[in-house]
């Protein structure tokens, strides 16, 4: 009796610990481990890196963008799906990172809403999670507006100046397509890109 | 009373048990124990930054937490000021101070994608009333 007496109440002591973390979704990390992978630079992307796989057409990679979908329609960079910020943290944010193969880069217009969701991706478990530095206004910046002016080119410089101008070119295309058809070329821009790769150095 | 606690003294040390770590749960600043969604709540409508020229958020009982090199703009507020690596923003001292102070906390960084990070982590770990400073020059770049 005193066993079976003991057993149910160290049960429903056990289901009292356990309800608030049913009840809502609440970080999973420590916090001293919190701090230390968000503040690690390997968790930024710069835009250099993810127009290369873009480029690349490197299918290991997933962008989420957290602007409004009216900003998002005007233009967007490609193969990128657009969760508003307000959505992404409303939501249960397995939906964009379950799959732990796949590195999720957030961006915005800015630092702010990416950070922010980096840290709640972060928090909530998800170490596939990374940002996109400086967002669409940096991407703008370098990516789209990047001119050499020197008189003379190093083979490193050719070639980031090279990625851009293709990174710039496949974001324009994209950009000034219908919705409906820029998922279609996206893919077919990917299957061109692998097949122009490789060759002599 | 011997008799009682012998008679039920497993039942209530395992209950004393379960309900130390009840307490423990709700009640220790060890680790994260809000809705994350709900307190990102501000972050969703801006209402978490302060611009240099709003100064009705930095009021007279405000801590202005600087991580960074300072604003050279920044003529600040006659609140109180300290400065903490982003890194040890969650250290004994440095979290207390952060935790006890009654009024608005505001963090300061040069770094825009720093400031976001650690307002994030505040908020998660219960911190009401925390603010980003952020340049007006930002909005324009």
């Amino acid at each position: 009796m005193r066993k079976k007496v003991s057993l149910f109440l160290f049960l429903c002591g056990l289901l009292l610990a356990i309800l608030p973390l049913t009840g809502h979704r609440s970080f999973k990390i420590r916090p001293d481990n919190l701090v230390n992978q968000v503040l690690d630079p390997q968790v930024n992307y710069s835009v250099d890196e993810v127009a290369k796989l873009i480029v690349n057409g490197d299918s290991a990679i997933r962008l989420i963008d957290l602007r409004p979908r009216n900003e998002f329609i005007k233009a967007g960079i490609p193969g990128s799906i657009n969760v508003p910020y307000e959505q992404f943290i409303s939501e249960d944010p397995d939906i964009y990172l379950n799959d732990s193969k796949i590195k999720v880069i957030l961006y915005g217009n800015d630092d702010f809403n990416s950070n922010y969701a980096l840290v709640y991706c972060r928090g909530l478990g998800y170490d596939n999670a990374f940002v996109m530095e400086g967002g669409l206004n940096e991407w703008t910046r370098t990516i789209m507006e990047s001119r050499f002016t020197g008189s003379r080119i190093s083979a490193r410089e050719n070639a980031l100046f090279e990625i851009r101008a293709r990174a710039s070119r496949i974001f324009n295309e994209i950009n000034a397509l219908p919705d409906s058809l820029r998922a279609v070329r996206l893919t077919a821009s990917r299957f061109s890109a692998r097949k122009l790769d490789g060759g002599c150095e | 009373m011997i008799r009682l606690i012998k008679k039920y003294g497993l039942v209530m040390l395992v209950f004393g048990l379960v309900l130390a770590a009840v307490l423990f749960r709700a009640f220790s600043w060890s680790g994260f124990r809000y809705d994350a969604s709900e307190w990102a709540e501000a972050s969703k409508d801006g209402h978490n930054i302060v611009y240099f020229a709003d100064k009705e958020k930095t009021v007279e009982n405000s801590l202005t937490v600087d991580m960074g090199p300072a604003y050279s703009t920044f003529d600040g507020s006659s609140g109180k000021h300290i400065r903490i690596s982003p890194d040890s923003i969650l250290a004994g001292d440095n979290f207390n101070l952060i935790r006890k102070h009654k009024g608005p906390v505001i963090l300061k960084s040069s770094d825009p994608a720093i400031a976001a990070r650690v307002w994030m982590i505040i908020s998660q770990k219960g911190i009401k009333n925390v603010f980003i400073l952020r340049d007006s020059a930002d909005l324009q770049k």
